[in-house]
């Protein structure tokens, strides 16, 4: 049983870990019942907490202990071996098997010991963090249709919140969809960087199996400083294609409408406000800096005020998509009340909008690179110069 | 050839460059010498690219810098901008980083190892190949900027003050030479920033005079002479073109003493 049980369970001092804790969460009931001290339910509470840790802990350790893109040393390890798609992963299966039923059996089963808690929250952060883990290796296995069908079905379950069935329905659609992708990250096996073609990627880097340390230093030496770094010679590749944009702001938009679904009536309007405010002009503020990364401004205000060059097409298109967010920010949040579209919709199409601006209208950072109407800027002035040295 | 059409750029409300005309033909060497503050580094930064002039343009064999992303890609190919202040990587070795900057011109590794290696023992700089950037005296970190600037084999060099940051004699002959070998060459063309006309003599085609942002002059040494009326050194020469009242107001010092 012991060795069957192995083939999925986290290093034995953790399983001792979890017991102790466990044991010590009982100490307080214990000392009342030996001082004859009626048990009070609250002191559970602490224990539940404990044991929903426990549960999302081991989702996580189901993916990450057992993915080989995750682990750099197995990873090579497996490369020397014949190993293929069609076999077992040596180490253990990421999928869920019989054995991790019988983990989370355990645990609900110690959940299940006061009755004003609900233990069906035990399998489902069990599942949560599993599938939310499984979806963050798709992502860097580029394996990205099955990551978005996830990110997106957590929404829904955040949406169906309390519904615990459903939730719980949810939760095994998801997997179904996580083990499909999963299936198909094993598939793309072996994982190789094609961000960089030439010399070491930071892809190999991290397979390396060198400390943090190394790695930077390693990087560290693969640069070439000003004016070199900053004169590209190559097209830089886009930080985030269109499809992914669009995707990434339809769940942004998705999310925000779960997250004001669930407030109260009289907060939901506080809640859409600060989520818009923080989202829409944090992302303006980023999206700025960003543009401006060894990039400032060809001519100072002064300069533009006096010589009387108060617009400069080519440096000031990037303006023109946050000027754009903002406006439309402003604007449908007085046009859409009147349509009488409920609030947590308005949120939701006027933060995907926002995003959408943000992250798709041009100019893309390549071209602005290239031909933007803009002066390079030395590390100094980016608080770079930590790796580099000035002469 | 560099082609700097009617090039004017302000950093303020000062224009640094005022209406700059100014043609390279591939393979000569031009320097371009005036006074500190006079918009030399500024110039070879609109050339290099690293700044958008706000008025008129620059052509790199033929093709216009920051028009299209292609032809942008294309120059930067073709030109390696070494500044007065740049910045190297301290934590790489002299080698790796050479290594390094010939790898981003996508220059054959065997004759990139040969190059690195020639360039290393040109500037003395054998010993130190493998010791971190750090460790170096400015005047090697100047060599290494300059070794740098000649392991890309660009065709179109953009050189401000290479002279400049503690050089010692053996290395400004070395440079020189290259410099006079890389003149004798039809399909490299120079433009360099100086302030030092003893420098220049001998190794330049032709110099560009520019006094408060504007071209005052672009000619060959003799030409330049033929222009001031003066057969002395080309400082003498650039004397009379950049500071004559300065010259005038020396002259009539002495004669007021003497009387």
């Amino acid at each position: 049983m012991i060795s069957w049980m192995r083939r999925v369970l986290p290093p034995t001092w953790t399983i001792w870990l979890f017991i102790f804790l466990y044991a010590l969460a009982w100490t307080p009931q214990l000392l009342m019942l030996m001082l004859g001290l009626p048990s009070d339910s609250a002191l559970a509470k602490p224990r539940f907490v404990f044991l929903l840790l426990a549960s999302g802990l081991y989702g996580i350790h189901r993916v990450f202990a057992f993915h080989p893109i995750l682990r750099p040393e197995y990873y090579k390890w497996l490369k020397t071996t014949p190993w293929s798609r069609r076999q077992p992963l040596p180490v253990g299966p990421v999928h869920l098997i019989s054995q991790d039923l019988v983990v989370i059996l355990i645990i609900h089963v110690l959940g299940m010991e006061n009755p004003h808690i609900e233990p069906a929250y035990i399998p489902l952060v069990f599942m949560t963090l599993y599938l939310v883990s499984l979806s963050s290796v798709l992502a860097i296995s580029k394996i990205y249709r099955h990551a978005y069908g996830l990110a997106f079905g957590f929404g829904l379950m955040g949406y169906l919140f309390h519904n615990y069935p459903a939730m719980l329905a949810v939760a095994i659609v998801l997997y179904g969809i996580g083990y499909w992708g999963l299936r198909c990250s094993l598939a793309a096996y072996p994982w190789e960087s094609d961000t960089d073609q030439k010399g070491v990627t930071d892809f190999d880097l991290f397979l390396s199996n060198r400390s943090a340390e190394e790695i930077r230093t390693l990087k560290d030496r693969r640069r070439v400083g000003w004016p070199y770094e900053p004169l590209k010679l190559h097209r830089p590749e886009p930080i985030i294609s269109l499809e992914h944009g669009i995707l990434i702001s339809l769940l942004a938009g998705w999310f925000a409408y779960v997250i004001c679904s669930h407030a109260k009536p009289m907060d939901k309007k506080i809640v859409a406000t600060s989520l818009l405010v923080i989202i829409v002009y944090f992302g303006v503020l980023v999206r700025i800096l960003v543009y401006h990364i060894n990039c400032s401004w060809p001519i100072n205000i002064w300069g533009r005020l006096f010589t009387f060059r108060l617009i400069i097409p080519g440096y000031d298109k990037i303006f023109v998509a946050p000027l754009i967010t903002i406006i439309m920010n402003i604007l449908l949040s007085y046009i859409l009340p009147l349509l009488s579209i409920p609030i947590e919709i308005r949120t939701a199409i006027i933060l995907s909008l926002a995003l959408m601006i943000l992250l798709n209208v041009g100019p893309t950072l390549g071209s602005w690179w290239l031909t933007g109407h803009h002066r390079m800027s030395p590390p100094s002035q980016l608080g770079q110069n930590q790796f580099l040295i000035r002469i | 050839m560099i082609n700097i059409v009617d090039v004017t750029h302000h950093y303020g409300i000062r224009p640094v460059l005022r209406k700059v005309n100014l043609q390279v033909d591939t393979g000569q060497l031009v320097a371009v010498m005036g006074p500190n503050g006079m918009g030399k580094s500024t110039l070879l930064g609109v050339a290099a690219g690293v700044l958008w002039p706000l008025k008129g343009y620059v052509e790199i064999n033929g093709l216009r810098r920051r028009t299209s992303a292609d032809d942008e890609l294309a120059i930067r190919k073709q030109v390696v901008y070494l500044p007065d202040h740049p910045w190297l990587p301290k934590n790489s070795t002299g080698r790796e980083f050479l290594v390094a900057v010939g790898r981003l011109y996508e220059i054959d590794d065997d004759r990139l190892m040969d190059h690195v290696d020639r360039l290393l023992g040109l500037f003395d700089l054998s010993k130190h190949g493998d010791s971190p950037i750090r460790s170096y005296s400015s005047g090697q970190q100047k060599k290494i900027a300059i070794c740098s600037a000649l392991i890309t084999e660009a065709p179109v060099m953009l050189l401000d003050e290479p002279f400049a940051g503690g050089l010692d004699p053996s290395a400004i002959l070395a440079l020189k030479r290259v410099l006079q070998r890389l003149a004798e060459r039809s399909d490299v063309t120079v433009l360099m920033a100086t302030p030092v006309p003893e420098i220049v003599e001998g190794l330049a085609h032709k110099v560009v005079v520019i006094r408060d942002g504007e071209v005052i002059a672009y000619e060959t040494p003799e030409g330049l002479r033929r222009i001031t009326g003066c057969s002395g050194s080309l400082q003498e020469v650039l004397e009379r073109l950049i500071h004559p009242q300065t010259l005038e107001n020396i002259e009539k010092y002495f004669e007021e003493i003497s009387a």
